[in-house]
């Protein structure tokens, strides 16, 4: 018994050495390569930067190797662009960024770490590598877990403009609605264009969070050209799609005919009729006063919320909000209004 | 009467229970390390920033309330409400909410900030103690300051709840300070797996010996006291390897409040902070699981790894008494609270391995180990441990308990190495190795005074310490 605890202290105290040997290792050679890449940072950033914004012509060639010339280069282009004040040639930052870094990154998506590959595509698309598209579609093709891998290999793939891509969207339905407005902000508007007609046209269910973004991208674009299409989802059985339709038009802050609104003031489902007084607000419609009023009263605490927000943006919105206040017949909808009076509009 | 062979029976078989405990509780630890450990070397050197960009101006990032109750908190207050105001997120608001303070709390948040007094027109989720005012302040719109009758941390975080307009909340102590994107990488698991994920947490780190400016931690180091920087081992074990081995399994019960993002819905759904206990931040999450396992949700809890919130550890004995008593009488009570769900296959994992985790390993260990102590030292009084037993058992103890300590360690060089220099490594290993002398007993010590108060159901009271303000740590530790 005693000498198999003293085997056992043996090895928790070598393997504790073993530990303590790996950490000083790595912390060491973690620390001398900050150094070197500071060093090269500090050197080499200012040739960088009179490159990229256009006073010198040839780009610059550090006199750095192997993982550190990388590291350095990365870092440069990376705070080049998150952080210059001067104007940036991005098409010479892209020139640069293919000239040094595409055969590592190449290598990277290849044979690198899960990270190494994760890092090397933010940074191509950050540095609009387009050369490497076909490397990132072969990455992501082999892609078997919806990870971060997977979604930044697609960010970059729309940047590019990867037209393979519209089929992924009709087909994966793993993608949440964020993520394909993440897509959508990065297509050219050919692809959003054909994403339109799909859906207008398309026999088969396509994927429901897909149908979603499309509409809600289209508000956020505040695309007044989009109105037909997103006002003919106004009517479709789908409460979820009605309701990104609604919260479009009032982003857009117009619509071809007001009345399409009417019904969604008396909705059964609260988050339309928030929305509808939201879309009132937002489009300044007077005629909806009454609506507004009598939402002012709602059950819910967030249509109430909307409707005297809406009452404010119409003309004469204070003195509306005010009577509210002191004469509302909801107790409710009296205290809100006077919340409302003492808080600007944020 | 008891002869000296039943008495030397009877201490034998104890004491093998205690080794034989012992030994389950090390490969439990073993085991959490062997589940994070390939999770932390996986994701070890990915440019974190960068996988924030989007988030950070996405318009559908959800928008998030900052909660943050205060309890006589003047020291720390405008400090933290700063910080807050820093934070790198599309759209929050910070709700400080006073508790009934008899301090300056509320006047130094007015006067530092501009507030002006707003009418106050909340829901009611949950009955609070009343809140008599509402304040905004002029120069930062998002920023808001209730005042209501004391009625607890979790009183004042219930009526913060009310008061959100948000669908997300961020819970966070008001002696905390957060890093500037803590919002945007806490909130990172939720939106991707789009809203899947019902709460998160991220890691608490001590700031007690880090350069503090202008309400950031601007560089990391150690303290100078012994106390402080055993509190950082055990925060690396405990979160590095403790809660993302159980968070990687769904079964992760305590997001600490220190802070914690919390889908505003789903609380309600599930009641709310509850007033009746001291551990109101485990004991929501368990009700959470216990909500979610009943519905058959398949939302779930994550933690995430990157270091988000900084707090001020306890540096004075008195203060880290304080904090380990409550926090070991708030385990128990949310374990008696929920003892339905031990053992009860109904709540899977939870139920049958977390639960017991929390029961047998954080609650019961101070017992065990007490006896373990009291074994060895009155064994080697009256003679009837050898002391080359005694002598053995300690070096077991020490080199297990350091062994843990330096992959905690091993863990944290591989996610954040924060620590600039190898002299901090050397530092926490020797005082990793001190730990079993005089550290370990006082805790367990304490721990057992918890245990105590809980069985006589003491009074309870906000868990404040003597702070010092996290803002003038750097000299003081």
């Amino acid at each position: 018994m005693v000498e198999f605890a003293l085997w056992f202290i043996i090895i928790l105290f070598l393997l504790q050495l073993s530990v303590l040997f790996y950490l000083l290792t790595a912390k060491r050679k973690r620390i001398s390569i900050e150094e070197e890449v500071n060093a090269g940072y500090q050197k080499w950033y200012i040739p960088f930067s009179s490159y990229t914004t256009g006073s010198e012509q040839d780009v610059p060639d550090p006199d750095l190797y192997g993982s550190t010339r990388v590291l350095v280069i990365e870092k440069i282009l990376n705070h080049l662009i998150d952080h210059s004040n001067r104007k940036i040639d991005k098409g010479k930052l892209t020139h640069a960024a293919h000239l040094h870094l595409s055969r590592s990154y190449r290598l990277y998506l290849k044979k690198g770490s899960w990270s190494q590959r994760v890092n090397t595509l933010y940074f191509i698309e950050e540095f609009h590598m387009e050369d490497l598209k076909d490397d990132i579609w072969d990455l992501f093709s082999k892609s078997q877990h919806y990870d971060e891998e997977y979604r930044q290999s697609l960010r970059s793939l729309a940047v590019f403009g990867e037209e393979r891509l519209v089929d992924v969207l009709l087909q994966d339905s793993r993608l949440s609605q964020r993520m394909i407005k993440e897509l959508l902000r990065r297509f050219p508007f050919s692809i959003i264009e054909q994403l339109k007609s799909e859906m207008d046209q398309s026999k088969s269910r396509l994927p429901h969070s897909l149908q979603l973004a499309v509409v809600s991208y289209c508000g956020e674009k505040k695309d007044a050209a989009s109105l037909p299409f997103i006002e003919k989802r106004l009517s479709l059985p789908n409460k979820e799609i009605r309701l990104k339709a609604l919260r479009a038009i009032a982003e857009i802050g117009s619509c071809s005919d007001e009345e399409l609104l009417l019904d969604f003031f008396q909705s059964s489902h609260w988050e339309e009729r928030m929305l509808a007084a939201k879309a009132a607000g937002r489009l300044g419609l007077s005629e909806f006063e009454m609506y507004l009023n009598d939402l002012a009263g709602d059950r819910e605490w967030w249509v109430r919320f909307a409707a005297l927000e809406a009452l404010r943006q119409l003309p004469e919105g204070a003195s509306l909000l005010k009577e509210v206040s002191e004469h509302h017949e909801d107790r409710y909808a009296r205290d809100m209004a006077s919340r409302l009076l003492t808080m600007e509009v944020s | 009467m008891m002869n000296q062979d039943q008495f030397t029976f009877i201490i034998d078989i104890v004491a093998i229970l205690v080794i034989a405990y012992m030994g389950i509780v090390a490969a439990v630890y073993v085991t959490l390390f062997l589940i994070a450990g390939p999770k932390i070397r996986k994701e070890q050197g990915l440019e974190r920033e960068e996988t924030i960009e989007e988030t950070a101006v996405n318009q559908d990032t959800f928008p998030v309330s900052v909660l943050v109750p205060a309890y006589n908190e003047e020291v720390g207050i405008v400090n933290t409400a700063n910080s807050m105001l820093k934070l790198n997120y599309p759209t929050h608001e910070i709700i400080i909410i006073d508790d009934g303070s008899k301090d300056e709390t509320a006047s130094r948040m007015i006067r530092s900030f501009g507030m002006e007094r707003i009418t106050l027109a909340t829901r009611h989720h949950f009955q609070t103690q009343p809140v008599f005012e509402g304040y905004r302040s002029k120069e930062f719109p998002n920023l808001f300051l209730l005042r209501k009758e004391n009625g607890g941390k979790a009183d004042a975080l219930n009526a913060g709840i009310n008061f959100s307009k948000y669908p997300y909340f961020a819970a966070i102590d008001g002696d905390s300070l957060l890093d500037k994107d803590a919002l945007l990488k806490t909130m990172k698991p939720i939106i991707d797996s789009n809203g899947q994920v019902t709460v998160t947490g991220g890691t608490v780190r001590i700031a007690n010996g880090s350069e503090i400016r202008e309400s950031e931690v601007r560089k990391i180091g150690l303290p100078k006291k012994p106390m402080v920087l055993l509190q950082i081992i055990e925060y690396f074990r405990a979160f590095l390897i403790g809660r993302l081995g159980l968070s990687h399994m769904n079964m992760l019960l305590i997001i600490s409040g220190a802070f914690g993002i919390f889908e505003k819905s789903r609380v309600i759904k599930a009641g709310g902070y509850n007033t009746a206990t001291v551990g109101e931040d485990m004991e929501l999450v368990v009700r959470i699981h216990r909500s979610l396992k009943d519905e058959k949700s398949k939302q779930r809890i994550e933690y995430i790894q990157d270091p988000v919130c900084w707090t001020e550890a306890p540096s004075t004995y008195a203060s880290l008494r304080a904090q380990r008593r409550r926090w070991q009488r708030g385990l128990a009570e949310t374990l008696w609270i929920h003892k339905a769900m031990l053992f009860n296959p109904k709540y899977k994992g939870v139920g049958l391995f977390s639960l017991p985790y929390y029961l047998f390993v954080e609650l019961l260990s101070a017992v065990f180990e007490l006896i373990g102590i009291l074994i060895i030292l009155l064994g080697i009084l009256f003679s009837f441990v050898s002391i080359e037993w005694a002598i053995l058992m300690t070096i077991v103890t020490v080199a297990y308990g350091s062994l843990l300590s330096s992959l905690a360690v091993l863990l944290e060089e591989w996610t954040y190495h924060k620590y600039p220099d190898i002299k901090s490594i050397l530092i926490l290993y020797f005082f990793a190795l001190t730990e079993t002398f005089w550290y370990r007993p006082l805790l367990v010590w304490w721990r057992c005074e918890g245990l105590w108060m809980f069985l006589t159901r003491r009074k309870r009271m906000w868990g404040n310490m003597q702070r010092q303000g996290l803002g003038e740590v750097e000299n003081r530790s």
